[in-house]
């Protein structure tokens, strides 16, 4: 089975060095900076109407996808996996640019007409479809590019750790962190046994017939059903033994742990707390004082 | 001397069998003997290992641990001093890495962190696993996550060592080196108490003391050279007496006597040659 993202590359960085707690919160940072409104008012006919401020939008993608690339490099991560895994996006952007051809999603056209379909009764296609398709893509992109960074840098050990770190306030109203996080981290730990046994169950049951590939629908869903339950069977007879594994090794999720591993915060943590926190800030601030830099370099407004 | 393990008239059925697993089963084990219970599938072996470290409650008759009976409320102390290898190496491998999987154990008993480096480090350089510490488990091999299995419990600095058939699913080169690291272990803790469940009789020939399981019942107890004198009852419970004794069983009949504390077929080799 292929999964390429989502997947630690263990090598040397910066950036792998970086505490997890830390990079959790810099995601979450980088991400609202993506996906902010960036609006501006207008006046047409004496109303105030706002609308998108595409010109800002494009300059704060553009900065994010260069600071993206810039981490990439200081990562020392390949650009060929992350574009092997778009290869699903083109599609979506392009449905996505039908329906706003079809369905504009735009209060006021600000980018001027496209073209026009005379054979749909000159129907009027603005720029704005295309823009707003494009946004969607560079959230997308930016999205997969933060996520690829985080999880190709954090071992799948580190971020449970931090997940459990956030949700430890939660334990004040009784919510189990330390146990969840246990649980992720030995889902996490059982996912190439698990696959060992898919590719063992499913050969088993090819040698007797089953087919996964050959036949209509149901066939194929037949077939699944004949790989499926004997992968619960084990699944669930792995669980028990290593529950009784857990519980001979003095296992208690109520009674005090210590940590094997230890997480300190240090000067690059700090810097990159800063650095995405500022980010996120500056852009919170650009909307809330409606920030327009296109106006104030240039005396009009360009776009 | 003083007892490790005290099992008297100790019954145990499984809800809904109609069977009993163990049906009366009695035995003592010296404390810091190397004990090998040997048995067929299904003579109740599991079992039996599943009750001595607490994992199978409402059993009759008694258990004794270490001096101590067990029950519901000894089991959680119990436990801290009892270690369990199981038979399925990717089953009982908690953590992500080598390192955490040993450190499992010790933070349970909540060992402050500083101390918690040192005692992994010290069992993975016992086990032989001291450069695989960050690996994952998906790229260590049966025996190596035997080794580790071991390292995790003998970290806990346990007094009895229960081995449920640890090396029944490793190949022989895993099989072996897993023998000769709980030879290794034997020697340089002589205070450790070694229970070993097994089919393999080829081991059970190095133990101090050797109990055979059939249907449930102890079958045979004792030295293994006077255990494996029963060739016909062993064969009956389906198992089967390693070639040395087979082979010094052989030269009695024939007239020629050895002495029983031979267990190797090189030192039978010399005797002989003498």
């Amino acid at each position: 089975m292929n999964i390429t993202i989502g997947r630690y590359i263990p090598v040397q960085s910066p950036l792998h060095r970086i505490d997890p707690r830390v990079k959790i919160f810099c995601l979450i940072a980088l991400m609202v900076a993506c996906f902010l409104p960036y609006n501006r008012v207008i006046n047409v006919d004496g109303v105030d109407k706002e609308v998108t401020y595409w010109a800002l939008s494009a300059a704060i993608y553009g900065v994010m996808f260069l600071i993206c690339t810039i981490l990439f490099l200081v990562g020392r991560l390949s650009f060929g996996k992350l574009f092997s895994s778009m290869k699903s996006l083109w599609f979506t952007v392009a449905i996505l640019l039908v329906i706003y051809i079809l369905v504009p999603n735009y209060t006021v056209p600000t980018l001027g007409i496209a073209f026009k379909v005379p054979a749909m009764n000159n129907w009027t296609v603005y720029w704005d479809s295309f823009a707003g398709a494009g946004r969607i893509f560079f959230r997308l992109v930016l999205t997969m590019m933060l996520t690829f960074l985080l999880t190709a840098t954090t071992k799948p050990l580190e971020l449970t750790y931090a997940f459990e770190w956030y949700l430890s306030p939660l334990k004040i109203v009784k919510f189990p962190s330390a146990e969840v996080a246990m649980t992720i981290s030995i889902a996490l730990t059982f996912i190439p046994t698990l696959l060992d046994d898919v590719n063992r169950i499913s050969k088993a049951q090819a040698s007797r017939g089953a087919s996964f590939q050959k036949g209509g629908f149901r066939r194929k869903v037949v077939g699944l059903t004949s790989l499926i339950i004997p992968l619960f069977v084990s699944a669930f007879s792995r669980s028990e033994d290593l529950a009784n594994a857990m519980i001979c090794r003095s296992y208690d999720p109520k009674g005090k742990r210590t940590r094997y591993r230890a997480y300190r915060f240090h000067l690059i943590d700090l810097f990159a707390f800063l650095f995405c926190a500022a980010l996120m800030a500056l852009a919170i601030t650009m909307i809330a004082i409606r920030f327009d830099p296109f106006l104030s370099w240039f005396g009009v407004s360009l776009l | 001397m003083e007892k490790a393990i005290e099992v008297n008239g100790l019954s145990y059925s499984y809800q809904g069998g109609d069977k009993k697993a163990l049906d009366g089963v009695s035995f003592s084990v010296d404390r810091g003997s190397y004990t090998c219970i040997i048995g067929h599938n299904g003579s109740g072996k599991s079992t039996l290992a599943k009750v001595l470290i607490g994992l199978l409650g409402g059993f009759k008759g008694e258990v004794k641990l270490l001096g101590e009976p067990l029950n519901r409320r000894t089991i959680v102390s119990l436990r801290r001093r009892v270690g369990i290898v199981f038979q399925n190496p990717d089953n009982q491998f908690v953590g992500s890495t080598v390192g955490d999987d040993i450190a499992f154990g010790l933070e349970n008993l909540a060992m402050p962190q500083s101390e918690m480096a040192k005692t992994v480090h010290e069992f993975a350089l016992a086990t032989g696993m001291e450069k695989e510490l960050e690996v994952e488990p998906s790229s260590l091999s049966g025996g190596q996550k035997q080794r580790v299995a071991l390292a995790g419990v003998l970290a806990m600095s346990p007094d009895i060592m229960i081995l449920d058939e640890a090396t029944s699913m490793l190949d022989p080169k895993g099989k072996g080196e897993i023998d000769s690291l709980i030879h290794k272990i034997k020697k340089s803790k002589p205070e450790l108490t070694i229970l070993s469940i097994t089919h393999d009789l080829e081991e059970a020939s190095h133990a101090d003391q050797v109990i055979v399981l059939n249907e449930g019942k102890v079958l045979l107890s004792g030295e293994p050279s006077a255990v494996f004198e029963y060739e016909e009852e062993l064969r009956e419970a389906h198992l089967e007496v390693p070639f040395l004794y087979r082979f010094i069983r052989a030269l009695k009949q024939e007239g020629i006597e050895v002495p029983p504390s031979l267990n190797s077929l090189e030192s039978l080799e010399e005797y002989l040659c003498r």
